[in-house]
């Protein structure tokens, strides 16, 4: 079980990992996109559709990136009891509320999933250059399918008592 | 069971997954699916849960954030700290406890260019604590200068506490980063009055360095030219108009990238670390920023926040003593809650009690920030404290508490002055052109 469980963990965080550089990629589009638009809009030449390139683009930068935040323990949680819980029960603790919070990341994927869906039937799209919406409902579906694997494989790898991903990167 | 008990019910299930380290984001969007679920239905959660995302995700004004995270980010990488500490340790170097002065304007400069507190206490702490030890500083004092030093980063423009504040009240970002110019300014003021009258009153905490020619000191300013010029770029095109805070994030990040390419800082391996350190950065903020937008909905329909505000304004408390509740409220929540959660937990509920009571959300917005401040290095969870201690792991924390504790009193003086003088905070936003 414990091998089966590091082998997919390896499996995963280089899966995520990729989803994040793709993210970065279109980051550093973006960036180049706005420098272009707005010296382009001083010379009286503003590119069609900035603004909806933009908010399609981001779309694909976070939700590639939430699957690796939380792979490395990037989403920010209160750590009020840590000093007072044994550490078998808090890895108990961490193994329920990571479970439980991927299972919840399912019902978003779901949800992204079927507005995608509507918003394919609906036609429904970006104001200038009518890009539809749909294929980034389902680029944030995806992302939380991918977010919901990573909580309960973290999960999982806290209930066998296997050691957490973001200290073991920070040791190395 | 009326609306304000399930109100009260879901901020108890809220505080309590949030004891039970549940992530900030996660634990928003939880219980505000299901408040909306029992209150309006489970269609109407399932609709929220599924547009909100999108909604956010798809945002244009939000691209501030991971542009500004790049910007800093890429500055780290390109050597600006050492050149901005230079700068700064040849104006201030020589003065008694100078080379804390030195760390809190570079800390300051760093700020201008990065929106995260605890990036500006790394990377100025890596380049000035080293300096500070072979002058025999106390590292009390050079520890407490390097985690205040580091707070200036969500003061003083860009700033991500000012996105957030901005995006959750529906406030002009670029008018709120404005008005964090001259109160970070006025804190970085202060940091350094803290510091001469530490070390008047003990002149061993800091002894002076060596004075430099005025020749060396342009010539170290100089050095640091670039990195002024992508900030007069950045803040002067938001405040002339020339373009909006979003693009100047973008025109920025570009800046710095040049810059970093300029001094053959940029690898594909660093360039790699850089960019999945800023989408890491950035998806957590983003996904703070769909939990409360799932959550917030849930409150409104509850009614909390109006029944609240028309308590607080209908008791006998004049407006000057519920502002000073609120900020006391705050400095303790600072000491236990992460900055972004308290923004995220409570802007729904104070934010139309402060409209209602006649004071200006933007200014309200720099109080708020330097609350946030004052709890990042607060004990026990103060997170810049942590940072340092991670730099100098042979100083004790509660060394590193006592020292920051003058630095905290500096914070408490700033936001007295601007309660009483609200024109610091709103001189240069209302003078903006839009």
């Amino acid at each position: 079980m414990r091998a089966r469980l590091e082998r997919l963990s390896g499996t995963i965080g280089a899966g995520v990992r990729l989803m994040a550089v793709i993210g970065g990629a279109v980051l550093m589009c973006l960036m180049a996109l706005t420098v272009v638009a707005v010296t382009l809009r001083k010379f009286n030449d503003p590119i069609l559709g900035t603004q909806d390139l933009s908010e399609a683009g981001l779309t694909i930068v976070v939700f590639f990136a939430m699957a690796y935040s939380g792979w490395t323990g990037g989403h920010i949680a209160v750590d009020l009891i840590g000093n007072f819980v044994s550490g078998r029960r808090l890895a108990a603790l961490d193994a329920s509320v990571r479970i439980l919070c991927g299972l919840f990341f399912l019902v978003v994927a779901w949800q992204s999933l079927a507005q995608g869906l509507d918003a394919l039937e609906f036609g429904d799209g970006f104001n200038l250059l009518d890009i539809p919406h749909h294929p980034f409902y389902f680029v944030i579906a995806f992302g939380s399918l991918a977010f919901a694997l990573v909580l309960v494989v973290l999960g999982l790898r806290s209930a066998i008592g296997l050691p957490e991903i973001a200290r073991r990167k920070a040791d190395e | 069971m009326s609306s304000s008990l399930i109100g009260v019910i879901g901020i108890l299930a809220l505080f309590g997954l949030l004891a039970i380290r549940m992530p900030v984001g996660i634990v928003m969007m939880l219980v505000g699916f299901v408040g909306v679920g029992v209150m309006n239905g489970w269609p109407a959660a399932l609709a929220t849960l599924g547009s909100e995302p999108f909604v956010i995700a798809s945002n244009f004004e939000l691209m501030i954030i991971p542009m500004f995270v790049l910007m800093g980010n890429l500055a780290s990488i390109s050597g600006m700290s050492r050149d901005l500490y230079g700068a700064a340790y040849a104006w201030f170097g020589h003065w008694r406890g100078g080379l804390a002065s030195a760390t809190i304007a570079a800390c300051a400069g760093f700020a201008a260019l990065s929106g995260s507190s605890v990036a500006s206490a790394v990377t100025m702490g890596r380049v000035a604590l080293p300096e500070m030890r072979r002058y025999a500083y106390h590292p009390r004092l050079a520890t407490g200068a390097i985690a205040a030093g580091g707070t200036l980063g969500i003061l003083i423009p860009p700033s991500t506490g000012f996105v957030i504040y901005a995006i959750l009240t529906e406030e002009s970002i670029g008018r709120l980063f404005l008005a964090g110019v001259l109160p970070g300014l006025l804190l970085t003021a202060l940091f350094m009055v803290a510091i001469a009258i530490q070390t008047r009153i003990r002149p061993v905490l800091g002894p002076p360095g060596p004075a430099l020619p005025l020749a060396e000191r342009v010539r170290a300013t100089g050095r640091a030219g670039a990195m002024i010029g992508i900030v007069a770029v950045t803040i002067g095109g938001i405040y002339s108009g020339f373009f909006t805070a979003g693009e100047a994030a973008g025109v920025g990040a570009f800046l710095a990238f040049l810059l970093a390419l300029a001094r053959r800082s940029v690898t594909p391996a660093s360039l790699n670390v850089t960019l999945l350190e800023t989408v890491r950065t950035s998806a957590f903020a983003f996904l703070i920023l769909i939990g409360a937008h799932v959550f917030n909905p849930f409150l409104a329909l509850t009614q909390i926040p109006s029944d609240l505000a028309e308590l607080l304004i209908g008791s006998e408390l004049s407006r000057l003593g519920i502002l000073a509740i609120l900020l006391a409220a705050f400095i303790v929540l600072g000491m236990f809650l992460e900055g972004f959660a308290i923004l995220v937990l409570t802007l729904p509920i104070v934010h139309p009690l402060i409209v209602e009571l006649g004071y200006d959300p933007i200014w309200f917005g720099v109080l708020m920030v330097i609350v946030l401040e004052m709890g990042l290095i607060s004990p026990p969870v103060g997170v810049n404290v942590f940072v340092v201690k991670g730099i100098a792991e042979d100083v004790p924390m509660r060394d590193i508490f006592i020292g920051i504790m003058p630095f905290w009193a500096a914070m408490l003086v700033c936001m007295v002055l601007l309660v009483v003088f609200p024109e610091i905070a709103l001189f240069l936003p209302n003078r903006m052109i839009q």
